[in-house]
């Protein structure tokens, strides 16, 4: 009887975070019973579940001699193997978008480091042997710490940082001069095909293929 | 007494000849002399060519490409993951790396260009094209995304020694850029081409250079790999390399002398035992060959230290050359005549070496070292016939075979026919046939200036190198700018005034991009420009400075950084052991540096025409087109040759005067030198472009001709055995040369061919020698 009820209380309790689920991230904790230590490949399928991603950032940036950090603040559209389109608001506007495919004039340095972010947002980083991962924490709270093995890399990134819970929340690059990029995300919601809004700034992925 | 000295001489000669020859055989034995590469057999370059062309050769000489082309239902990973295991195991592992390592150098280039503070003064394209145009605002906007966007930039240096990262934008601007459809993916290349998967698996060898072994063992074991990668469903696998064609090369050579060699040395046995039916002979003129190629060999390693297989392949001409001088003292040997004979082949050795020697002289290696090789061959042939020969034999031996005698008969027939026609008439058709030989070359000659020409390269392998260059889209190693002159600073402008030429090269199609030194490292007048552009734009008083609320030691490091000059000297030293695919240095007073290309088409021409239709001077860039100079040097190698040929003919024919005292000797030069000029004419009308190797086969027909003409000439009993001695030899020599002429390299298939026509033509022009006889009787 005490199990009928805590059914019903569950099955209440779930229909809004069904209703929203259908619009936001899925949840690690959906599907797992609680607090337990994370795997690699649940991580991975947190990451790789959704298309089209669309959130807002906040990110702090500290070079070696500058006292303040510099902070910048805005929204971003994220589409699988795609694109990364990154719309700065403050304290300037500008829209960058990171494609996968080689842009003309783009140089072999740029397209890696496109490439690389591309990688960490598609989770694609997490197959790669050009770094090692060193997975902790929950599946509530997770933190992957990536570590270059390649010289061409450690030369300028000496680390990533992925946490998240849910879902992606921050990203941290460590890079080798000293300068480290502290990224959160939040509001973050996935698609299924592109908003409107964001075809001005990446309009080959709207065109109807 | 006299005599008995001479004997002396002569056994002292072969004594000394056979110790300086086993003294080089023994150097033979002890390392690797045989040397395989194409530049052995063109024609040697100015210092600076050869010193970039070096260069060039150790980037690209020992790396293979292992290209993998699969459908796109393959899991192409995994087979670059079988690959990879492959290549990680027994030969593999110990013989090659990949070559992705190259990427760490980069590193290490961008790493040091930063710790030489060239920072500031060194602008990207981009950069110093939004700065001359005064485009503030997208400077601005590009300061701030470096700032305050998302990390992209790879920056070389600290935040406080190059704050707005010029030297990271310059170095990335500067970066060869992989093919468009290309990406680095762990230690492969991958992706799609012609609507396959592809993976491109660069690959060096652990040694600096291979030896003829490890080549052959490398296109065995990669054959190997390549076969096993290509029994996989869905999967096409091809390997290049220089390497490749190398082991071809050397293995079509060891083939041919093995077997031109054996058919040489078969076809001697059975003409010997057909003339002369008895081993005696035949071991005497086998021994004269054998030792003659041993002395040959044996010097040829000490004087050039290292022989090309090519010059060892002409080698195996000395095998129907050297057999001459056994076959006349076999054929006419009597007591009576044996110091008749030692003169006369002692004539022909001179003259013959006289016209060999004429060819150490030549720019190309394999040219020189042949002369070398058949010079020293012919005298040790020589030296032992004159010294064996009393000892083994006491008279000449009588030929056994009808068909031989009855042949020698008929050519001395045909020498008396022709010394009893019309004088007027003979001297009429000989000077109508010379004329109008000379005149129908001087209309027709063509030389052939493709280096092509030298080398048949193995369709297979030239269609792999195709097809990787077009998925890889590499810098030319054969097509490049040199620029030149008096100081480095002076070379740094010239680049930068080639930018623009570069740019509208690249904009016509001609080449798809290049790499300019002077982009990374400006001249100091550019520096200068760069200097005043960054203080207008983010100076203190700068257009975009003041807009950033950047820290005081940032702006402090920029300030200290314009007053600074970046020494060229110390960059410049660095550069030189430390780029990629850019050569610099000095060579002599002057200071040179390459431009490499992507992709340049052959028909690129440079200087550019102007607007107005003339050539535009740049006196201090040279375009270097590899394939076009070795052909054209090629070309100029075979007409000097050809002039030599002539000068040689001359020379001989004063020596002959001057040995003779009569200008009726002049007939021993006159034979071969109508037999060249007829060969030249059926070459030419059949359509062959004349190389050089044409003509170096003219200098043996002229050698051989030298032979007959003054044995005939000697023999005043105008004996049949004469002209069955000369038969024999021209046999032999076209057996060989007939075999030379089938090779598969086409220089040394030329160089048969001429001979074999020349031989020929020799035999049926030396009777012609009987007309000058019967005139010296009339007179």
């Amino acid at each position: 009887m005490i199990s009928r009820y805590r059914a019903i209380i569950l099955l209440v309790l779930c229909v809004p975070t069904a209703s929203l689920s259908a619009a936001s991230v899925p949840s690690l904790a959906e599907g797992h019973a609680g607090d337990q230590t994370v795997e690699l490949n649940q991580i991975r399928a947190v990451l790789t579940d959704s298309e089209h991603l669309e959130g807002r950032f906040h990110q702090e940036q500290r070079l070696p001699g500058v006292v303040e950090p510099l902070v910048s603040q805005g929204q971003f559209y994220f589409v699988r193997d795609r694109a990364l389109l990154w719309q700065t608001q403050m304290p300037f506007a500008s829209d960058v978008v990171f494609r996968s495919e080689r842009q003309r004039g783009q140089s072999a340095a740029q397209r890696r480091m496109s490439k690389l972010l591309l990688d960490i947002f598609g989770a694609n980083i997490l197959d790669s042997s050009d770094f090692d991962h060193e997975v902790s924490g929950s599946n509530l709270d997770w933190r992957v710490l990536l570590t270059p093995q390649r010289k061409s890399i450690s030369k300028h990134i000496t680390e990533i940082e992925l946490q998240g819970g849910g879902r992606l929340q921050t990203t941290t690059l460590v890079f080798a001069e000293g300068r480290q990029s502290h990224i959160e995300f939040t509001d973050v919601v996935a698609h299924l095909e592109m908003p409107e809004h964001f075809c001005q700034s990446i309009s080959e992925l709207c065109e109807s293929p | 007494m006299k005599a008995l000295s001479g004997v002396k001489a002569l056994n002292l000669g072969l004594l000394v000849l056979a110790l300086v020859a086993a003294a080089g055989w023994w150097q033979f034995s002890q390392t690797n002399v045989v040397v395989t590469d194409l530049a052995g057999v063109l024609p040697e370059q100015s210092a600076s060519s050869t010193i970039v062309q070096a260069r060039l050769r150790e980037l690209a000489g020992n790396r293979v490409l292992l290209g993998i082309f699969a459908e796109p239902s393959v899991n192409l990973e995994d087979v670059v993951g079988q690959v990879t295991a492959e290549l990680n195991s027994d030969y593999f592992a110990r013989q090659w790396h990949s070559d992705v390592a190259a990427e760490d150098d980069f590193v290490d280039l961008a790493t040091g260009l930063a710790s030489l503070s060239v920072s500031s003064l060194v602008l990207a394209p981009e950069d110093r094209a939004a700065l001359v145009s005064g485009d503030y605002e997208l400077a601005d906007r590009r300061l701030m995304n470096t700032l305050f966007g998302l990390p992209t930039d790879v920056r070389w240096q600290p935040f406080a020694s190059d704050p707005y990262n010029f030297l990271g934008r310059a170095i990335d601007a500067w970066t060869p850029n992989l093919a468009d459809s290309l990406t680095l993916s762990g230690n492969y290349l991958t992706g799609e081409f012609d609507g396959q998967r592809v993976a491109v698996l660069p690959l060096a060898a652990v040694q600096a250079s291979l030896d003829f072994d490890e080549v052959v063992e490398a296109q065995k074991e990669f054959d190997g790999l390549i076969r096993q990668l290509n029994s996989l469903p869905g999967i096409e696998a091809l390997a290049s390399g220089a390497v490749f064609h190398i082991a071809k090369s050397t293995h079509d050579a060891q083939r041919e002398i093995s077997l031109f060699s054996l058919v040489s040395v078969l076809g001697i046995v059975l003409l010997f035992t057909l003339a002369f039916r008895t081993g005696k002979a035949l071991l005497f003129t086998a021994g004269s060959v054998a030792f003659g190629c041993f002395v040959a060999v044996g010097v040829g390693v000490l004087w050039f230290e290292q022989l090309h297989v090519i010059a060892l392949v002409f080698g195996c001409s000395l095998i129907g050359v050297g057999v001459d001088y056994a076959f006349h003292y076999v054929c006419m040997g009597d007591p009576d005549n044996l110091k008749r004979l030692k003169s006369a082949s002692f004539l022909a050795l001179v003259s013959t070496s006289v016209a060999y020697f004429s060819l150490l002289q030549s720019d190309i290696t394999v040219v020189a070292q042949v002369a070398v090789l058949s010079v020293f061959g012919l005298v040790g042939a020589w030296l032992s016939v004159v010294v064996v020969y009393p000892q083994l034999f006491t008279q000449a031996l009588p030929i056994r075979s009808r068909s031989l005698i009855k042949s020698a008969r008929g050519l001395n027939a045909w020498g008396f026919s022709l010394s009893h026609a019309n004088r007027f008439y003979l001297v009429g058709v000989v000077v109508l046939s010379v004329v109008g030989g000379v005149l129908f070359l001087g209309q027709t000659l063509k030389f052939n200036d493709s280096v092509a020409g030298l080398y048949e390269t193995d369709p297979a392998l030239v269609q792999s190198d195709v097809r990787m260059a077009e998925v890889l889209q590499g810098f030319s190693p054969i097509r490049y700018f040199l620029v030149s002159a008096k100081s480095m600073d002076r070379v740094l402008e010239e680049m930068e005034s080639m930018k623009p030429i570069l740019e509208d090269m690249v904009d016509a199609g001609g080449i798809q991009g290049y790499q300019l030194l002077a982009d990374l490292l400006p001249s100091r007048q550019m520096q200068q420009r760069h200097r005043q552009l960054l203080e207008t734009a983010y100076g203190l008083e700068g257009h975009v400075h003041d807009k950033l609320d950047l820290a005081e030691t940032a702006r402090l490091s920029l300030a200290q950084k314009l007053s600074t000059s970046v020494d060229t000297a110390a960059t410049v030293g660095f550069l030189e052991t430390h780029l990629p695919h850019v050569w610099v240095g000095q060579v002599g007073e002057h200071f040179q540096a390459t431009i490499p290309l992507l992709n340049p088409k052959a028909e690129l021409r440079f200087p550019p025409k102007s607007e107005s239709g003339s050539e535009k001077e740049i006196e201090s860039v040279t375009y270097v087109d590899q394939p076009r100079d070795w052909g054209r040097g090629l070309t100029q190698a075979a007409q000097s040759a050809l002039w030599v040929f002539v000068l040689v003919a001359v020379l001989v024919g004063g020596v002959l005067i001057a040995v003779f005292r009569t200008i009726r000797s002049l007939s021993i030069v006159l034979i071969p030198a109508c037999s060249g000029l007829a060969v030249l004419v059926l070459l030419t009308l059949f359509g062959q472009a004349i190389s050089l190797f044409h003509i170096f086969g003219l200098y043996l027909i002229i050698g051989l001709g030298f032979d007959y003409g003054v044995f005939v000439f000697r023999d005043d009993e105008a004996s049949e055995r004469c002209f069955s001695a000369v038969l024999l030899s021209a046999l032999t020599t076209a057996l060989a040369f007939g075999m030379l002429s089938q090779s598969s390299t086409p220089m040394i298939a030329s160089f048969g061919l001429t001979v074999l026509c020349g031989t020929i033509f020799n035999l049926f022009l030396v009777p012609g020698i009987r007309v000058f006889q019967r005139l010296s009787e009339h007179q």
